[in-house]
């Protein structure tokens, strides 16, 4: 018995033994484990819901942004200026450190950096102090954002559990960012290396991840690959509005394709003004356009202009409003004014920035004074040409004007209105104390000096009225601000303490008017000048213009006349759109294109020798280098009144006011004058555009400031910036070449390997060694 | 013979055997083990007064053991037997536990050490770490950076500590990447292999010293059968069983103070406005273009005279010394068939400042229990549960900021006035001056930080003896499985801070924190003062005081941390050991797996009301609260196998192997790896030939090691790509304005993947010597070992990468480096005679490596590590020529090297009251060539002002003194080889002069000539023979370089712990019914041989300048037997 019961223990026990053994050697268990909190892509992408959230990182991570994300402004995209920063952004339309070479803003590189040379600049440029376009750290720089794009693009064709069209809307988007982030760099670089799948990380393949500089040509080819797959791929117009409104379509991808194309037709990298180029940039943006026209893309309120164009300003004031009103929008980012946490908050700081700072404003955007008198006049025509019944005056800029002028600019004694009120117990950081209701608001700012020596002085500022004092100015920008008399309601949601900071309004990146200008630009490269010519007046004809539009009909027939046109109706209609920089680049407005071949290195093919060899001449305008830039201030007449620089000297607000302001006018008064034959005078349309005007004549000065000097302390003229002509075709900064040898250096700059870059962005078939290798061998 | 033949008859039966077994001084031995020779069954222990009675079949004999006494076999077992045990002298018998398994210590082939826990249980530590401090020359053990209770001190063996330069994987922001990447050992109690470093660590600092039956130390390939954890040497616990016999009770208490070993020495009031006066003028000499206001600047000389009186030394207000406590009570008994121990400890110690306090409950018990004569089964359960209270500093981190202000705190500044907190408010009485920490504020606060502690282990084993079977005797199966649950709660309380600036403060220049002394209110009962001296002037009105909230930029705050580890390890284990003639074989064989998840949650919640309890319901709303949770979990498989054979304990030999997959860090397909290690030894005093007798020499042993370990120190899930939620903003679609913006995924951004990441390779060598000779009074054991490690983990810097690839490089298995050296432990015991006994051991090591492969820095600087150079690069600095003492010698040495540029500072900004550095090189020329001395005293002239920055040298001693009941213990450390800075106390910067006290060595600081006050009174004396450079230079950092100036020897003679036991005589003992009374007094810290510190203003054994100071603790102890 005893025996029996051994016998059966130990069975059992050898049984538990040999069955712990069993399930102990499996090692099935380990790979049950997981990294909480981090998820592998076969969780991602087979559901249609994470790859969502995996495409929201691809637009976060690539979308022209204009965003604020705290109350008080913060930051404020596309306006880095950080030699370390993101300078590659989207331009958006602010006098950001590119922006600031062009003519749009008062100021040549306000930043005080800018690609402009000597002796305007105290040391020229060089690999090592350039801003870092290529490569700016790992989390920052263009190819992390493309890294994302190829994640998405590659793996999701790798999972089941998405349909095949929502595998083509993923990829598409992905692609198209993609094409955003080359793009970006193409315009600097142009060739840069080509990297279609995701590259190792290890640092033991690092020689093959070392991938060289490919040529202009072949980059562009890629990156129209890109962008007509994802036209391939997305549908022409997206069918949930209420839940994709704000993704890029077809229509988007091919209009940028149809940019992306006009700038390898334009100057910048077509010398030779090779036709092919246009053509191809031609078909593109017909393709562009015929396809944003299936998804009910088009110009808003065509046939509707409103009054001085106020239709075409609320172009801005929508997120959306079907077909008609938002068929603008062909690329946009979408914003919100939600309360709650910070990481739900997505907020546009635009209407805050146009602001001036007395109403909840960050101080508003400067306009250069060359812009404010180089909008049409009435009839369509420049304002340097010959009009009948009047004739521009530079004091009163204000008369008979483009109807886009009064819907870009705000100056004095005009309404601005907003919605919301400011009560002055809840101002803590605002300096100017003064309760102001939104609707009430008028622009009344009018400088004064202590005495005219003072004010005949070309550098200084007056103090200014509606208590500015030193943070006044005369005119600022207001195109895409929310002006509240256009019957919109607001996207913002005004707040006493942070102002127009929590702001809904989306940031418009590329419009259905600029495709058509690109198209109109192509057409005219590709001599179907008549189809450019119908392009232009739509264009001002939905503003409110008729017949020829003030278009003068000769240039149908002269290339070079329709090309100035286009731009000109670009730089007006696309005015503060972030566009103007690119235009002043690709067609080589600084200086023409000339002294290219004196680059150091460079080929004599580098010369234009299209465009006559000079592409200023060729379309006939000033070149940028003989522009300087000033700011307008309208000032009170030394002989009308001084004061002290002190908020009680105001004359509009002594005990015996000195003057009143005058009637602010609604921007629905017609703003034309005839002139009286007989006795010379100007007749008013209208009697408060005429109170207004001589309050001007019989108070005001108008003064240009002069806005930049050298950086030569020892230079006291104020010199003309001199662009740096080696920045049309941008250098590598020293790291992008030290941490991947084999990107060869652009020619006319210095290699951080020693001598000259030897890479030609115009060629064909670039020599694209690195000086690594050529100089030690390797 | 007679007695033989007489017992003759009872052969064949049992009898009845009885004795007394005593030891050398006739002192019964109570607990000795009786067993029959050749039998299983059957033995007894022995009763309090040493007496055993047995049944023993007749013809066997009996054995008597007991610990630390040579065992005796007797077969003389008539009438009343008495057996005299003699003290075992030799250990050699004994038995060392080693992984899986156990072995006669001279049979040992590898690296082992052990630690003999009664060298501890004197010790008064709330971390088992601190204990073995100076017990072995191969442990580096870490004091806790601050000596506040409930830190934990840190192990490191060998040059573990060497690879830190290379091994851990370091992120982007230069930290360490991962807690379990430390080269720390991994500890395994009760055979539970910790694998989750810091939980192993915790565990074994958190064991009561009593509870530790031993200790031991693997240090080569011998920890190979713990495969990868064992690559930085093991730490193998094991905890008290129970003893058959009669119940033992055991009581043991400590009572203990514990004090600074010593607070830096400051400045004292008078003087700390003399110097700050001349370094004030030094410093404004530097910025001729900022004038000083004489008056406002520098403290005039009435308020100097006044603040001879207002001298106050906050430590003296808030240090006290604290007190600490310790009950442990065991229980231990059983018989043949089931043996039981149980034992619970009661510690705790209060803060020397503030409201800390810290305690901690252990407990263990456990049952052994022969169900027959060839099972065995074993239960135990164990844990701990502590409590930890500290205040919250103003910071709210658990800094050091507490003591450092009251060590720095600018001795005429009183830290109240009357009971109301004061707010240190710069020399200007800005009222915008910086917020500054304010103890009695802090202290009047409700701040808090609860730590919360507790885990249990349960561990079951079953064994089975196949002895029944006879092709299977020797064969032994067990199962074992353990599991361990532990809690972490870290609840926090952090209120804003009142404070009190005084408006309007006293003196000609305004400088001093008093107005008026007949300004005081009468009737406020906070006033404390001393009518008739008015005691330096400490008064001032209410209506003199603005109040204040100080809140250090931060939201007032109640926070809550939980987090949950479980953990099990099942372990199935076959063991066979067998004598074949002189054929000694034995092995184990073993599948272990484990698992472990940790759970984590953490809710916080801003502005709690005022009167917080910490509990959510102190809340005005609810839109503040935040909780976010999180989960861990990894796993392991390993078979392990282990073989010795040893012939006629003269030829050793080991094999061992672990194979152990990891997930989480590896592929699948990368998940193995295996760690063989081969040993041997060759015990030559065995050999015939050797001539024991006229060397004297009882033992000689040739042991040599070989084996290959790998690790998996690298960031888990590196392998595989993986995507996170981006947790800023996103975009969002739709038409809806309002919507919130959604959430991404996206690539981490550490998203490098490497699936190649394998195991590395360390290859470990040992070669060891074991001698005995003298009669065992001289031991001497040598150990030589080296190790190549390969493949080792690295992550490269991000810029070594090609731009294009967007993202950051993955680790790879890369660096390569070696490291070697040597201990030794000499060991001399020798009993003087009968009442006198003497033992030391003097342990040596020394440690060295080389670098033999890692990312190099593209640009080497000077001190960039260098191929086939060891990882300390020693110290860099410049080479000092003295100070300069007046402008002519400036100028001297400015036209003697051509200098144009002193750190920066052309000749005028150069002042007397500056040091003297040579100009040694010029920059790198185009070959990267140094190029000679070319006039400007910059970064390229630092010269190697030390080979080593840490000691390579460490020796320890540990004497032992016996006579009649007294005992006298001490452990003596010592370490030397290298260099060091002076302590921080020369880096303090003039800029915070304003707010913080400096060192009292600066009364001897450099003053060029005399500084007038704006009445032209002197308020500074001239000192140009001063022995240290005027701090107030803060251009170019001039005086605070690391310089030869500066350097002192970092060698260091501790005496680490003096134990004084008196052990009660037995026979009193017994007439007041015990068994055993003894009685120590224990110091730790005792006391520093060597300060290097000149002037001795610091001792580095009392810490790290400037921060909690290391204490001593002064511990009685008595122990108590039933």
């Amino acid at each position: 018995m005893k025996t029996n019961i051994y016998k059966i223990f130990r069975a059992g026990l050898v049984c538990c033994c040999f069955a712990a053994a069993l399930t102990a050697c499996s090692d099935d268990f380990l790979a049950d484990k997981r990294p909480y909190g981090s998820y592998g892509e076969n969780d991602i992408y087979r559901d249609w819901e994470s790859v969502k959230l995996r495409l929201n990182y691809v637009y976060q991570g690539s979308l022209p942004y204009f965003r604020g994300y705290n109350s008080n402004g913060g930051n404020q995209g596309g306006n880095s200026t950080s030699t370390n920063g993101p300078s590659d952004q989207w331009p958006v339309g602010l006098p950001d450190f590119l922006s600031t070479h062009c003519d749009e803003f008062a100021g040549y590189g306000s930043n005080g950096y800018g690609y402009l040379s000597e002796p305007y600049k105290a040391t020229a440029w060089d690999n090592t102090n350039i801003f870092k376009f290529f490569w700016t750290g790992v989390n920052e720089s263009p190819w992390k954002k493309m890294r994302e794009c190829t994640d998405v693009i590659v793996k999701v064709r790798q999972y089941d559990g998405l349909t095949a069209a929502q595998k083509d809307w993923a990829e598409g988007q992905a692609r198209f960012f993609r094409a955003t982030r080359y793009f970006r760099l193409f315009k600097r670089f142009g060739g840069v290396p080509i990297v279609r799948g995701l590259q190792s990380t290890t640092l033991s393949d690092t020689i093959d991840l070392r991938i060289a500089r490919q040529s202009t040509k072949d980059t562009y080819d890629f990156m129209i690959e890109d962008l007509t797959t994802a036209a391939n791929l997305l549908p022409a117009r997206w069918e949930e509005e209420t839940n994709d409104w704000g993704r890029v379509t077809a229509g988007t991808a091919l209009a940028l394709a149809g940019y992306i194309a006009n700038y390898y037709a334009s100057p910048v990298f077509n010398r030779a003004d090779e036709a092919d180029r246009w053509q191809a940039a031609y078909e593109l943006n017909k393709q562009a356009l015929d396809k944003l026209a299936e998804g009910h893309f088009g110009l808003s309120y065509e046939g509707d202009p409103g009054t001085n164009a106020s239709n075409w300003a609320k172009i801005w004031c929508n997120i959306y409003g079907g077909d008609n009103q938002n068929s603008e929008a062909v690329f946009m980012a979408n914003c919100n004014n939600a309360g709650g946490d910070a990481s739900d908050q997505l907020y546009n700081c635009l209407e805050q920035t146009l602001r001036p700072s007395n109403c909840g404003g960050s101080g508003g955007v400067t306009p250069s004074a060359e812009m404010v008198d180089a909008f049409p006049m009435a009839d369509g025509k420049r304002p340097e040409e010959a009009h009948d019944g009047f004739a521009y005056d530079k004091k009163l800029f204000f008369l008979n004007r483009d109807p886009r002028f009064y819907r870009t600019f705000a100056f004095p004694g005009t309404e601005w209105q907003f919605s919301g009120s400011i009560d002055t117990t809840s101002i803590t950081n605002w300096p100017l104390k003064k309760e102001r209701t939104g609707t009430a608001y008028r622009l009344q700012q009018y400088a004064w000096y202590s005495s005219s020596d003072e004010a005949l002085d070309e550098t200084r500022s007056g103090y200014f009225s509606d208590l500015m004092g030193n943070s006044g100015k005369s005119i600022y920008v207001r195109k895409k601000s929310q002006d509240l008399a256009l019957g919109e309601s607001p996207m913002y949601v005004f707040e006493s303490s942070s102002g127009f900071a929590r702001n809904g309004q989306p940031l418009i990146a590329m419009r259905y008017t600029e495709v058509l200008l690109n198209f109109a630009e192509a057409a005219c490269g590709a001599n179907h000048l008549n189809e450019a010519w119908d392009a232009l007046v739509k264009i001002r004809q939905r503003v409110g213009y008729t017949g020829d539009c003030g278009l003068d009909p000769a240039i149908k027939g002269d290339r070079a006349k329709m090309f100035e046109a286009i731009l000109y109706e670009r730089r007006i209609e696309l005015a503060y759109e972030g566009k103007r920089f690119d235009d002043c680049h690709r067609w080589m407005l600084f200086d023409g294109g000339l002294g290219q071949s004196e680059i150091e290195g460079a080929p004599s093919s580098w010369e234009p020798t299209g465009w006559g060899g000079n592409t200023c001449q060729y379309l006939g305008v000033t070149p940028l280098n003989d522009i300087s830039l000033h700011r307008i201030e309208m000032y009170i007449d030394p002989a009308v009144y001084m004061g002290s620089k002190q908020p009680e000297s105001d004359p509009f607000n002594l005990a015996t006011p000195v003057l009143t302001t005058p009637k602010a006018l609604t921007l629905n008064e017609d703003f034309t004058t005839t002139t009286d034959i007989e006795t010379g005078e100007a007749i008013y349309a209208d009697t408060n555009v005429k109170a207004l005007a001589e309050f001007y004549l019989n108070n005001l000065i108008r003064k240009d400031i002069v806005t930049q000097r050298t950086m030569n302390a020892e230079e006291t003229d104020y010199a003309k910036p001199q662009w740096d002509k080696k920045c049309y075709l941008m250098g590598l900064q020293s790291a992008d070449e030290s941490n991947n040898p084999n990107v060869a250096q652009t020619i006319g700059w210095n290699s951080t390997f020693g001598g000259a870059g030897r890479f030609d962005p115009l060629s064909l078939t670039p020599d694209n060694s690195s000086n690594k290798n050529v100089n030690t061998g390797n | 013979m007679l007695m033989a033949f007489f017992a003759f008859p009872t052969l064949a039966q049992n009898r009845l055997v009885k004795g007394t077994v005593v030891d050398q001084n006739n002192e019964p031995i109570i607990g000795a083990t009786i067993t029959i020779v050749g039998q299983n069954q059957g033995g007894t222990v022995t009763d309090l007064d040493g007496n055993f009675s047995l049944q023993v079949p007749a013809g066997k004999k009996i054995k008597v053991s007991y610990i630390g006494c040579q065992p005796q076999t007797v077969s003389k077992l008539d009438g009343n037997v008495k057996i005299v045990l003699q003290e075992d002298e030799n250990t050699l018998d004994d038995v060392v536990v080693v992984g899986y398994g156990a072995l006669k210590q001279k049979n040992v082939t590898g690296a082992v050490e052990v630690i003999n826990p009664e060298e501890l249980k004197d010790l008064a530590v709330t971390n088992l770490s601190e204990a073995l401090i100076g017990l072995s020359p191969s442990l580096h053990v870490s004091m806790p950076s601050t000596g506040r209770p409930g830190e934990n001190a840190t192990i490191a063996i060998r040059s573990a500590r060497d690879a830190v330069a290379l091994i851990p994987e370091k992120d982007m922001t230069g930290a360490a990447v991962g807690a379990n990447i430390d080269p720390r050992p991994l500890y395994v109690i009760d055979d539970f292999v910790y694998q989750d470093m810091d939980k192993g660590e915790e565990e074994f600092n958190n064991l009561d010293v009593d509870e530790v039956e031993s200790i031991t130390i693997l240090k080569d390939a011998e920890a190979a059968v713990y495969g990868a954890y064992g690559a930085y040497g093991v730490i193998l616990v094991k905890t008290k069983r129970g003893k058959a016999g009669k119940p033992r009770i055991s009581y043991q208490t400590q009572l203990g103070w514990v004090d600074a070993v010593m607070h830096a020495d400051m400045l004292d009031g008078y003087n700390y406005g003399r110097i700050y006066n001349a370094a004030k003028v030094a410093n404004a000499l530097q910025n001729p273009d900022k004038t000083i206001d004489r008056r406002i600047d520098l403290f005039q000389a009435d308020e100097l005279e006044a603040m001879k009186k207002t001298n106050y030394n906050l430590l003296d207000d808030y240090w006290k010394s604290s007190l600490s406590q310790r009950h442990s009570i065991n229980v231990n008994g059983g018989n043949d068939k089931a043996t039981y121990f149980a034992g619970v400890t009661y510690q705790t110690q209060d803060g020397n400042i503030g409201k800390l306090d810290y305690n901690r409950w252990n407990y263990r018990a456990g049952l052994t229990a022969k169900i027959n004569d060839y099972v065995k089964a074993t239960l135990s359960v164990s844990g701990d549960d502590s409590k930890k209270n500290i205040h919250m500093t103003s910071s709210g981190g658990a800094s050091e900021e507490d003591y450092v202000y009251m060590l720095k705190n600018p001795s005429y500044v009183p830290d109240n006035i009357n009971g109301y907190p004061i707010y240190h408010s710069g020399m200007e009485n800005d009222p915008a001056f910086k917020n500054y920490y304010n103890y009695k504020s802090l202290y009047n606060s409700i701040n808090n930080r609860e730590q919360i502690s507790n885990s249990m282990s349960i561990q079951g084993t079953l064994e089975a003896d196949f002895g029944f079977i006879k092709p299977l005797k020797g064969l032994r199966a067990r199962l074992t499985y353990s599991r361990n649950v532990g809690n972490n709660h870290d609840n926090r309380i952090r209120m804003e801070n009142i404070v009190y600036r005084v408006k309007n403060r006293g003196g000609s220049g305004n400088h001093l924190y008093v107005t008026d002394p007949t300004m005081v209110i009468d009737n406020d009962p906070l006033v404390d003062y001393d009518e008739t001296t008015l005691e330096g002037f400490r008064y001032t009105s209410f209506e003199n005081l603005e109040k204040r909230v100080l809140n250090d930029g931060q939201n007032s705050y109640i926070q809550n941390t939980m987090t949950r580890n479980t953990s099990y390890q099942v372990n199935l284990m076959l063991m066979y050991g067998r004598k074949f003639g002189k054929h000694d074989v034995s092995g184990t064989f073993s599948i272990e797996r484990g698992e472990n998840e940790s759970f984590n949650q953490y809710t916080e919640a801003t502005h709690p009301l005022p009167f917080t309890d910490g509990t959510s319901n102190s809340l005005a709303d609810d839109t503040q609260k935040e909780a976010t949770w999180g989960k861990t979990d990894g796993g392991n498989l390993a078979y392990i196998g282990r073989l010795n054979y040893a012939y006629a304990d003269k030829y050793l030999f080991q094999f061992l192997v672990r194979s152990q997959a990891s997930a989480a860090k590896f592929a699948p397909e990368n998940y193995w790896g295996a760690f063989p290690s081969f040993s041997a030894g060759w015990v030559v005093s065995e050999e015939p030939w050797f001539p024991k007798e006229k060397l004297k020499i009882d033992f000689l042993k040739l042991r040599a090691s070989w084996g290959i370990m790998g690790r998996d120190n690298v960031e888990a899930w590196r392998w595989l790509q993986l995507y996170a939620y981006n947790s800023t903003r996103s975009q969002i679609f739709g038409t809806d304005i309002t919507k919130e913006s959604a959430r991404a995924f996206q690539l981490p951004e550490k998203s490098g993947t490497n699936r190649d990441l394998h195991w590395d390779k360390n290859t470990k060598m040992n070669f060891g010597i074991d001698l005995r000779m003298l009669d065992g009074r001289l031991s001497v054991s040598f150990d030589y070992y080296y190790d190549k490690q390969r493949e080792m983990f690295a992550t490269p810097n991000a810029n070594f990468m090609p731009g294009t690839v967007g993202t950051y490089p993955a680790p790879e298995n890369y660096s390569e480096m070696d490291l070697w050296g040597y201990e030794a432990i000499v060991g001399w015991r020798q009993r003087i005679n009968k009442d006198m006994y003497v033992s030391a051991r003097l342990g040596f090591s020394y440690d060295d490596n080389k670098v033999l492969k890692m990312y190099w820095d593209t640009d080497p600087k000077l001190n960039s590590m260098v191929y086939g150079e060891r990882t300390d690069r020693g110290l860099w600095g410049y080479s000092c020529l003295g100070m300069f003492r007046s402008y002519q010698e400036i100028e001297e040495y400015f036209l003697k090297y051509n200098i144009k540029s002193y750190l920066g500072l052309s000749q005028d900004k150069v002042h007397p009251g500056m040091l003297i550095y040579e100009d040694v090189r010029g920059p790198k020329d185009e070959d990267g060539n140094w190029t000679p001395a070319d006039g400007y005293v910059d970064s390229n002239d630092i010269v190697q002002i030390s080979k080593r920055s840490s000691n390579p040298y460490r020796s320890n001693l540990n004497l032992n003194f016996v006579w009649k009941s007294f005992s006298l213990n001490t452990t003596i450390q010592a370490e030397w080889g290298a260099y060091t800075m002076m302590p921080a106390m020369y880096k303090e910067s003039f800029s915070s002069m304003e707010t913080t006290n400096v060192s009292a060595m600066w009364n001897d600081m450099f003053i060029y000539e005399d500084v007038y006050d704006a009445q032209g009174r002197v308020i500074a004396y001239a000192n140009p023979n001063g022995r240290w450079p005027n701090f107030g230079f803060t251009s170019g950092s001039v005086n605070s370089q690391t310089s030869t100036f500066w350097r002192m020897s970092a060698a260091e003679i501790l005496i680490r712990n003096l134990t004084l036991a008196y052990t009660l005589p037995k026979n009193i003992c017994r007439t007041i019914g015990l068994n055993a009374v003894r009685f120590n007094m224990t110091i730790q810290n005792v006391m520093s041989l060597y300060n290097a510190c000149p002037g001795g203003y610091w001792d580095n054994f009392a810490g790290t300048y400037g921060s909690y100071p290391v204490t001593r603790k002064i511990t009685f102890g008595m122990n108590v037997t039933f």
